[in-house]
């Protein structure tokens, strides 16, 4: 008897989609079409945002350059932390809290391939989001810079790996803390870690905000800057002095 | 050809399971008997390889369970009280799924699927979602998945609950069929009609340990009734519950 590589483990979700799709039940088409609009309408709003800021800065000479990587470096920070959090979350699922576990645990499948095909679902999981968000950014960017090919094959380089390292440095983290506690309390534990993590993210702006100009780092805040204002909290008193003088 | 041996579970101070010893042999259908929480699925589990003893040892077809567990696992069908089926997979899709995960090749497995959908009765639905199936449906198919891959094998946790009279005659039919061809089944069960009409051994588990042990007629001169007496006047003896049995007669 032949042992089937770990993809094989994935199936009954790939066909379970394609399932979804063959057999329409009555307004599946409707809700695609609405869901499939609103998704292409996001992705060209993103796109056209990239592009026009892009193409904006490179009015700007090296500020302009310099504004676009701190934009870029916003960004994938942001993203690096969502992986990370998602990562802790859904392997927390994929490996411990899945239906199917029993029915999988229960047949003659190695460890190893177990493993595999979970933490595959769990990177897809995480982060599909995150790269169908990200690939209309780095594309608008590209076109804006008029990038040579290289730059799109250098950006998909770094979107693999991107999506997947945090995702498993989440990953580890879930798989140590269900070692340690039982998987149904270890997802109050992580309800705790990610209000640590949230603690985390605003202490490390307070401390970027020491070495970085507070102005610099309102003007890259890519939301709403008095959000970032309220988490920096007051001006530090020799600043605000240093700014009256 | 599954053998369990001084077989322990505890979960922190409490010992569900307490040095269960169990012996089933090729072609026995052997019945596993014992009231609420007395730690059946807690061993049937164990067996399936869901769950890790805390001591003891178990072989399935002389594989051990904890040495070699996918060759134990293989040469096992397992079906759970609480089965989990893909609900949007078709009957087909789902036992091809199966024959996969225990290294069926391509070739014979489409008359393999064929062949235990006509057994189960469920051939006509071969092509439709399993969420559209009823409960009866979904457990034959989840027996006909357990049956799949020729087991030596089979444990089973409650295999008639929410079953039909046809679809309980079907399911006894096949495990007596599938017991004339040497297959071992290990059946826990709460029904002690099935268990006295189909078990060629029984035994009786309760607080995590066996107390009783043997033919249905050797665990009721165990009990010291009559072989003429039920099997559940029996059963309430052993475990302690005649007197609720009392008040159901009065």
């Amino acid at each position: 008897m032949s042992t089937q590589p770990f993809p094989f483990l994935l199936l009954p979700h790939a066909w379970a989609s394609r399932n979804r799709v063959r057999r329409r039940e009555k307004g599946d088409l409707l809700r695609g079409i609405v869901f499939g609009s609103i998704g292409i309408v996001v992705s060209a709003a993103l796109f056209y945002g990239a592009y026009w800021v892009t193409t904006q800065l490179a009015a700007y000479e090296e500020f302009g350059d310099y504004l676009l990587r701190l934009g870029l470096s916003w960004l994938f920070l942001t993203f690096l932390a969502f992986l990370a959090f998602s990562g802790v979350v859904t392997s927390l699922s994929t490996f411990f809290l899945s239906d199917d576990l029993r029915l999988l645990m229960a047949s003659p499948v190695a460890a190893r391939r177990f493993f595999q095909a979970r933490f595959a679902r769990t990177v897809g999981s995480a982060s599909w989001m995150v790269v169908i968000f990200m690939a209309p950014v780095l594309i608008g960017i590209g076109v804006g810079r008029c990038a040579p090919y290289a730059f799109y094959a250098t950006t998909i380089a770094t979107v693999v790996p991107f999506s997947i390292v945090p995702v498993a440095l989440g990953s580890a983290c879930t798989l140590f803390v269900v070692n340690v506690f039982p998987a149904k309390r270890a997802r109050d534990l992580l309800m705790l870690m990610g209000l640590g993590f949230a603690v985390a993210v605003v202490l490390l702006l307070r401390y970027a905000a020491r070495s970085v100009p507070r102005a610099t780092l309102l003007e890259a805040w890519p939301t709403d800057p008095h959000l970032l204002d309220r988490v920096l909290g007051p001006p530090r008193p020799e600043r605000a002095q240093g700014r009256a003088d | 050809m599954i053998a369990v041996q001084d077989l322990v579970k505890e979960y922190g101070r409490f010992r569900a399971v307490d040095g269960i010893s169990l012996d089933v042999r090729p072609g026995e259908i052997h019945g596993f008997l014992g009231p609420n929480g007395a730690g059946k699925t807690t061993t049937m589990r164990m067996i399936a390889g869901l769950l890790k003893p805390t001591s003891g040892r178990i072989l399935v077809d002389n594989n051990d369970l904890e040495r070699d567990p996918e060759a134990a696992k293989r040469a096992l069908g397992f079906i759970p009280d609480r089965p989990f089926i893909y609900d949007k997979l078709t009957a087909g899709e789902f036992l091809t799924f199966h024959a996969g995960l225990y290294g069926f090749g391509n070739g014979n497995v489409a008359s393999r699927v064929h062949e235990m959908l006509d057994l189960f009765e469920l051939r006509q639905w071969e092509d439709q979602l399993i969420e559209s199936f009823s409960h009866g449906m979904k457990q034959r198919l989840v027996m006909s998945s357990a049956f799949l891959h020729r087991p030596q094998a089979v444990a089973v946790d409650e295999p008639m609950v929410g079953l039909d009279p046809r679809g309980a005659r079907l399911i006894k039919d096949v495990f007596r069929r599938m017991s004339e061809r040497g297959v071992a089944i290990l059946m826990s069960t709460h029904t002690l009609e099935v268990a006295q009409e189909m078990c060629h051994r029984v035994s009786i588990i309760q607080k995590g340990r066996i107390i009783a042990h043997g033919t249905v007629d050797e665990v009721k001169q165990m009990a010291g009734s009559s072989t003429d007496e039920h099997l559940t006047s029996v059963f309430l003896k052993l475990t302690g519950g005649s007197a609720l049995q009392e008040i159901d007669e009065i």
